[in-house]
């Protein structure tokens, strides 16, 4: 008897320790987070993940970047649409309760705070790991978190910049919740001011994080080539989760990012001094220039994209596929609007190689293969661009301008429309609201299908459209987000 | 007088002692006839046998006279045989007959009639032969008190507290001993020369299982039990069906229900779902999001109780699969007391089934034959015929409103009307609903060996099925092949069943039955040459695309399944000491099954038909899937009595680990029908979907059941539940179950009382859970892109947001009974009254969507069950040739919601939603949807309450909730209009045996709930006359004229199609009370030991006819069987032994 005694209790004992792992199972097409944690290479996939919710059609994969967002912005004539298109009823009236414009405008709340979520868990869990856990050491594993928070402040802003009053109208009241955690079921909504200084922290947080490995030991891949194409190989880095440094929120990404946030919190100064650091942004070793403004001639040569001056993108490799319903017969048509009028220089490039016609219209053609010498498009046919050169400039430019230094200001956007064969010194400014339309111009032509151009109206508290409502400037919040 | 009366009540007292079990006893049988006051001298006897011995013959008299004799049984048949014959003779002219050539004498004494030897004559010549020997059970463990009987006597003696005995029997070549004892299988043994030492191991006998309740984990004497449970043999369950158990087991326990599944009537490929003591649960697909084309929900279902069979889980598909042969007896467990030590999965009740054996003996062989008859049961169907149906299409001003239509050709209308009217001359009159159906033949074999010795038995069991269904061309055929070794050697015991079951199911190619309801009678459905026509005509010479239904099938599509299952059970038990077991088994299941669903290019169900611009065309859906299943239990028990105790204790651990995997894919564009293999088709639409999932639970279990004098009864359950399915804060769940009870009867002053066998009052009360819910949501999972990667590498995100607290879903029973019985089972009853709240309930909570998800699982939510059930048996009449038993059983069940989520709230919405949307053309709006409200049920029937049709206008009557009215239907007025759920239901029949013939008749009913009678919906207030077919009461009660007072709105042509849908109303809301006369069987048992059966070895025979379904009526006349219909059948069975 005691014998038995003894082994049931042993067998029971043994038993019970072994029971929880022994519980723990999972799909074998879904991973638990334990799991997938238990290595370095589980937050990259994670990371990986956040880059690519992005990049699909609901968020800058269409609407945020060449879809809903730009219609908003006025870039296309209501003439190719259709009222029953959503794109149709936003570009007239801007009516988002529409039954068809209503789930689009949910789906960019829920899948960029889906992302949030999905950044919080990384951000979560790896300030307690182990730098030995990652296969580049400590500089992956702030790298990994950098971008992890750089993405979520991104996000944040871009909701801040759509479902809340530009900082410009002095609003009040709450508007979206920061989300810092996960999981979390609830978080108050917070003032335009607080989101914007929220973003700012988790932006130069981010920055210090990656500083460490873009400035040191990654430096080189940040030469233009490197980053989009990965043509110029010359280091022994070959882990493709380090490659293609520029479709990821590098050390400079960030940087310009702040300097857009500043901008649009109307903090100048500080925007043009991150603004000016990209600019000036240099590879030594290769005597280079990071973000080079991209020469016309390459621009002729179907770099529709201008990859080297792209300092953040997005990659989908279905983009051409998504965009081509949209140029095709027999459905609604993205002409660009306020064509040819918007251009004041018949040699802009912008204006001769990056519109086509499509029977009578124009239309841009950054998302559609070029019908001849497709290589250079090809290479970059999945890039979204999310931030280019150009804007640094601007706000340099703005800068410049709002304290004062009006030649300043035009020199800086002349260089940019010098890149693009546009003839130097056409620009004179006299008054504000000269300034600002001039701006605004530049930036219609500069950011043809990238999403910037209502937020340039909306930050300058100047309605794309003259009969576009007052309240328009702002989302309601989807129905999914008011469930008390 | 009082003297012997005195000493027969001796006698019967000493009997008495022996059955409860002292020493070895020489047992005098005394026969005794009831008391009859019949004066002595007057008695005469007549008596004529031939071939009897003097004790059968005594046996007669005694029957017919008011005598009572008193003999030794072994005394008076040393003498044989005898022929006697005497009328109306006196007793002493009777007893010198009977007694002639023998050295017997007689004395009558009274009414006692005292045999004895002669006391001229010694008796030398009978030698005496001692015999003895110890009687076991099956685990080798004495038997105290069991009776040892020589055979062909009345003479034998009970074993001692040791399970010897000792006897003297007349020495002969070969004495035949039979040893019985109470829930054991009697024995035959030889007690040749020389072999005076015997030992005998007896075997549980089943067809006493009603004296232990089967837990699944251990067997527990019935009568200390304090559980709830409701136990049903092997017998019963086929005299109710020979081929459906779990429909049979509905009759045996009215809270053992069948969800009505009227769209798929008798479909042989619709597994059944059900459900005991009402609904629980919310979860899993709710009616909204239900495909239509599934015919039942049993994944995640909420309501499904467990189904183990020999101690393992099974699913629904393998009872249904199952041969019913193979079962020995099902136990339904109800209360917390009996299913606690099923912890996790105890909460919807648990059903255990054990199946058959082998037995030692010779090779015995037993066949079983069932043969089938299944015909469509259309009585409730009321569909017009061609006259009747242009008839009414004119009635109805179809013609007129078409002439009025066709301005340009005004004698149109005219033209349509003559050509059906002659195509009615000509003799078309198609009765459409029969042109899919068929009545089938259906037959089952199954074939069973076994034998071997005490040490060493096997079984072999093969069975074949075929099920073909009503709809032509529809069919589950099964076959199935066991294997049963049973070895023991000393105190172990090793046994191993291996099964493997082979399905093959196929949908009717003739489509839904519901197309053929639809179609007009007018219409032919062939040409001239026998062929079914591709279109039907177009009588307005426009409309040429009116698809013939019947022609689908004569196409290549095809939807058949299959699975293959392999199951291996391995068994080892040890007795460790006398009382303490330890038992192990070990279970296996293996199961592969694959799907494919093909649509001809032809077919115009194609999503895209062929067409010139869309030359290909076919579909190919194809799913492979296998499943692994271990299940391992190991338990030690002790089972003593001492003195007035009785402990039954039970610890173990129960370990099981689920694994399936899936694969799908979906091929289109096929060259023609006959080439449908994946290799033809153009292109694979989706990439082929692969899903795995895995589940495991652990679970340490220990129960107790004493019993005190057998009086007082205690039980005590605990489980210790692991789940992968619970989140990773509460890994582990307790759950745990009290119960006692008295036995009455068994007080000392109740044993006085004759008129009272049993009086039990009990009461338990348990927590026992439940789990159904996706494994991921409790747990934070990455969804892995498996459809590319990102530029930088592979990735993933959230699937959703996992809940790491959820917990299962608690069930909290109270049951109490009581239990009576009385003049040896004349009337037996048993009463219970329970209430199950179901705590915790998992449920999604809708969340901001700025938490990056819009819900996620919460335990939330309370539904309570609350109800009585009653059952009452009689055993009307008891004797020799005839038996009479009438049984009836009732349940109540009343469901209630306590409390709900927000999803729940956001899910009325979507319903509302629903009904708010004109737009749906497929009906989906004319059909009641609950909703979930605190303090409703899960089975309410929601509607807009409805004044009828208002005389003046024609226009429906609504009450608003605020008392107003109005004619529109607005979808916020929606209220709870009836129940589903009846207010009682059960079960009533009879069970009669005449001589050799067997009736056992059962019928079922409920009462008091509702139906929404959708057929008068569909078929006669919305109805398009003009297009489809028509109830024969769609002209009767309708609203013509202001001023009617009619049942129904104005009758529309249908011309132009704009019909009315009537949204749900209470006008159609009607009492639904049903009886169904569920089973008829008539057997009849040959008498074993016939000559010309045992010429060809037969040793048992029987036959047996019988119906399913017969008769059913019902206080509402619907439609049932919409897509599929329902069925009566008819079977004859035969069963032999060799």
């Amino acid at each position: 008897m005691k014998i038995y005694n003894w082994i049931i209790t042993v067998v029971l004992l043994l038993s019970v320790c072994g029971c929880n792992d022994w519980l723990d199972v999972s799909p074998e097409d879904t991973v638990d987070e334990k799991e997938l944690f238990a290595t370095g290479e589980g937050y990259r996939n994670a990371l990986n993940g956040v880059y690519r919710q992005m990049s699909l059609p609901s968020l800058y994969g269409q609407e945020m970047s060449w879809g809903l967002v730009d219609v908003m912005g006025q870039v296309y004539s209501a003439t190719g649409l259709t009222v029953y298109n959503p794109y149709g009823i936003v570009v007239r009236e801007y009516d988002y309760d529409n039954s068809v414009v209503e789930p689009l405008i949910q789906a960019i709340w829920s899948d960029s705070y889906n992302a949030i979520a999905n950044c919080n868990n990384i951000v979560g869990r790896i300030t307690g790991e182990v730098p030995s856990k990652f296969r580049g050491g400590e500089e992956e594993q702030n790298m990994i978190h950098g971008e992890a928070l750089a993405l979520r402040a991104l996000l944040h802003f871009d909701l801040l910049r759509l479902f809340a009053p530009a900082p410009v109208t002095n609003p009040a009241g709450n508007y979206i919740p920061y989300f810092e955690n996960y999981p979390s079921i609830y978080e108050p909504d917070k003032s335009v001011t607080e989101i914007l200084s929220l973003v700012e922290r988790d932006l130069l947080r981010a920055k210090e994080l990656i500083a460490p490995f873009d400035t040191l030991s990654g430096k080189s891949m940040l030469h233009p080539e490197k980053r989009i194409k990965n043509e110029y190989i010359s280091n022994s880095v070959t882990d493709l989760f380090f490659l293609y440094r520029g479709f990821r929120m590098n050390y400079y990404a960030v940087t310009a990012l702040l300097a857009r946030v500043y901008n649009y919190a109307g903090e100048h100064e500080k925007a043009a001094c991150c603004a000016r650091e990209v600019i000036d942004a240099r590879i030594e070793e290769y005597l280079a220039d990071c973000f080079p403004l991209t020469d016309a001639g390459k621009v002729k040569g179907n770099d529709r994209k201008r990859y080297g001056e792209v300092i953040f993108a997005l990659s989908n490799t279905q983009n051409v596929d998504n965009y081509q319903p949209y140029y095709t017969t027999g459905n609604d048509k993205l002409f660009l609007a306020d064509y040819p009028g918007c251009f004041d220089d018949n040699s802009d490039v912008r204006k001769t190689h990056l519109t086509e016609p499509l029977g009578a219209e124009r239309v841009c053609n950054k998302y559609i293969l070029p019908a001849n010498d497709a290589s250079v498009y090809m290479s970059t046919e999945d890039l979204i661009p999310m931030i280019r050169v150009s804007e640094m400039y601007y706000i340099c430019a703005e800068y410049l301008y709002r304290n004062g230094e009006t030649q300043e200001a035009i020199e800086k956007l002349d260089a940019v429309r010098v890149a693009r064969d546009c003839t130097k010194g056409r620009l004179t400014i006299s008054g504000s609201d000269e300034f600002k339309e001039e701006l605004l111009k530049e930036a219609r032509r500069e950011f043809m299908q990238e999403g910037q151009l209502y937020f340039y109206f909306k930050r300058l508290n100047q309605k794309p459209l003259v009969s576009m409502p007052d309240e328009a400037f702002v989302f309601p919040l989807p129905d999914n987000e008011l469930i008390n | 007088m009082k003297k012997k009366w005195n000493f027969l009540r001796k006698i019967v007292l000493l009997q008495l002692n022996f059955s409860v079990g002292r020493t070895g006893f020489l047992l005098l049988l005394i026969l005794f006839t009831a008391i009859q006051a019949k004066a002595w001298s007057q008695s005469r006897i007549t008596v004529g046998m031939q071939g009897a011995t003097i004790d059968e013959v005594i046996k007669e008299v005694r029957e017919t006279s008011g005598y009572r004799f008193l003999y030794r049984v072994e005394e008076v048949n040393r003498f044989g045989k005898r022929d006697i014959d005497v009328r109306d003779a006196e007793v002493s002219d009777f007893l010198e007959q009977l007694l002639r050539n023998t050295d017997l004498t007689y004395e009558v004494e009274n009414e006692v009639i005292i045999i004895r030897p002669g006391q001229k004559k010694a008796m030398p010549q009978v030698k005496v032969l001692v015999v003895s020997g110890k009687v076991t059970d099956e685990k080798n463990m004495a038997l105290p008190g069991a009776t040892v009987l020589l055979k062909g006597t009345s003479y034998g003696v009970v074993t001692d507290a040791n399970g010897k005995f000792r006897m003297e029997v007349p020495e002969k070549d070969s004495v035949m001993l039979l040893v019985s004892f109470v829930g054991m299988e009697t024995q035959q043994v030889f007690a040749g020369k020389g072999q005076t030492e015997i030992l005998v191991s007896l075997n549980p006998d089943v067809k006493e299982m009603q004296e232990v309740v089967v837990t699944g984990y251990g067997n527990v004497r019935k009568t200390s039990f304090t559980g709830n449970s409701v136990t049903v043999s092997k017998e019963e369950l086929m005299a109710v069906s020979k081929s459906n158990v779990i429909k049979a087991l509905q009759t045996f326990d009215p809270s053992f229900r069948i969800q009505t599944n009227n769209d798929w009537g008798s479909d042989p490929n619709a597994l059944p779902e059900m459900y005991v003591r009402g609904r629980s649960g919310i979860g899993g697909v709710k009616e909204l999001d239900r495909d239509p084309l599934t015919k039942s929900a049993l994944k995640d279902n909420p309501n499904l109780p467990t189904f183990i069979m020999d101690g393992f889980q099974i699913s629904v598909e393998q009872l249904y699969d199952m041969d019913p042969n193979r079962i020995e007896s099902i136990t339904i467990l109800k209360d917390a007391a009996a299913t606690a030590l099923y912890g996790s999965r105890a909460a919807n009740g648990v059903v255990v089934i054990t199946t058959v054996a082998p037995k030692p003996g010779k090779l015995n062989v037993s066949y079983n034959f069932t043969g089938d008859v299944t015909i469509p049961d259309l009585s409730d169907y009321n569909l017009m015929n061609a006259s009747e149906k242009l008839e009414t299409e004119v009635a109805a001003g179809v013609y007129k409103d078409l002439a009025e239509r066709s301005a340009t050709n005004p004698l149109a209308a005219e033209q349509e009307y003559y050509a059906k009217l002659a195509s009615i001359t000509r003799g078309v009159d198609t009765y459409w609903l029969s042109k899919p159906l068929q009545t089938s033949f259906n037959h089952k074999h199954s074939l069973n060996i076994d034998g071997g010795s005490d040490n060493f038995r096997f079984g072999i069991q093969l069975n074949y099925n075929n099920e073909d269904g009503v709809m032509k061309e529809s069919f589950r055929n099964r076959a199935g092949a066991g294997v049963y070794l049973d070895y023991r050697i000393g105190s172990f015991q090793l046994k191993n069943m291996v099964t493997y079951t082979n399905t093959r199911s196929q949908e009717s190619p003739y489509g839904s039955f519901s197309d053929y309801t639809s179609v007009q009678p007018y219409d032919p459905y062939k040409d001239d040459n026998g062929n079914y026509l591709e279109r039907l005509p177009a009588w307005d010479g426009r409309t040429s695309n009116r698809k013939n239904p019947l022609y689908e099938s004569t196409l290549a599509n095809y939807d058949k399944a299959k699975y293959e299952e392999f199951i291996n059970n391995l068994g080892i038990n040890w007795n460790i000491v006398t009382g303490l077991l330890w038992k192990t088994q070990f279970s296996l299941t293996r199961k592969v099954s694959e799907n494919e669903r093909f649509l001809d290019p032809l077919s115009a169900k194609n999503a895209e038909p062929q067409s010139a611009g869309h030359p290909s065309s076919g579909e190919l859906h194809t799913n492979k899937g296998s499943e692994f299943y271990w299940d391992l239990s190991s338990t030690l028990s002790y089972n003593r009595s001492i003195e007035k105790h009785h402990i039954n204790v039970l610890a173990g651990v129960n370990a099981r680990s689920v694994k399936t995997k899936n694969l799908s894919a979906f091929y289109r564009g096929f060259p023609s029908g006959a080439l449908n293999s994946p290799n033809y088709a153009e292109e694979i639409v989706e990439k082929p979907v692969s899903s795995d999932n895995s589940t495991r639970l652990i679970g340490f279990l220990g129960t107790l059941n004493y019993s005190y004098n057998d009086i007082y009864l205690m039980d005590a359950s605990v489980r210790m539940d692991g789940s992968s399915e619970f989140g990773s804060d509460k890994r582990f769940a307790p759950f745990w179950s009290l119960g006692a009870g008295i036995n009455i009867h068994n007080y000392g002053f109740m044993k006085g009382l004759a008129l009272l066998d049993l009086l039990k009052v009990r009461a338990s009360y348990g927590e026992t859970g439940k789990v159904n819910f996706p494994p991921y949501v409790a747990r934070t999972i990455y969804q892995m892109f498996t459809d590319g990667w990102y530029k930088t590498g592979f990735g993933g995100t959230l699937k959703a947001l996992g809940n790491s607290r959820l917990t299962w879903e608690t069930t909290n029973t109270w049951d109490a009974g009581v239990e009576l019985s009385l003049w040896k089972r004349l009337l037996y009853m048993k009463a219970t009254w329970y209430q199950k709240k179901t705590v915790d309930l998992v449920n999604s909570v809708t969340i901001p969507s700025s938490t990056g998800f819009t819900t996620y699982m919460d335990n939330i939510g309370e539904v309570e069950n609350k109800g009585y059930e009653l059952e009452f048996r009689s055993e009307v009449v008891k004797r020799k040739d005839l038996f009479v038993a009438l049984f009836a059983n009732l349940a109540h069940n009343k469901n209630k919601i306590l409390k709900i989520s927000e999803s729940l709230k956001a899910y009325n919405d979507r319903v509302k939603d629903h009904f708010a949307n004109s737009n749906r053309f497929d009906g989906s709006n004319t059909k009641p949807f609950t909703q979930y409200v605190e303090g409703g049920s899960l089975t309410s029937i929601w509607g807009v309450p409805s004044l009828g049709i208002d005389p003046a206008t024609g226009n429906e009557i609504f009450v608003r909730p605020d008392g107003s009215i109005t004619s529109a239907w607005n979808t916020g007025d929606q209220v709870v209009l009836g129940d589903s759920e009846p207010k009682v239901q059960g079960t009533f029949g009879v069970n009669a045996t005449w001589k050799n013939l067997s009736l056992y008749m059962t019928f079922m009913y409920e009462a008091g709930g509702q139906i929404y009678n959708s057929t008068l919906v569909d078929k006669v207030e919305d109805v398009n006359v003009y297009t489809s077919n028509v109830d024969k009461r769609v002209l009767t009660e309708r609203w013509k004229n202001p001023g009617d007072k009619a049942r129904y709105r104005k009758l529309v042509s249908g011309v132009g199609g704009s019909i009315m849908r009537t949204r749900p109303t209470s006008r159609f809301v009607e009492d639904n009370n049903v009886l169904t006369l569920n089973s008829v069987s008539l057997g009849y048992d040959f008498d074993a030991g016939q000559k010309w059966m045992k010429t060809i070895g037969l040793s048992l025979l029987r036959f047996e006819i019988g119906a399913n379904d017969l008769c059913h009526w019902s206080s509402v006349k619907v439609e049932r069987g919409l897509n599929y219909p329902y069925a009566r059948s008819f079977n004859f069975s035969l069963k032999a032994a060799f």
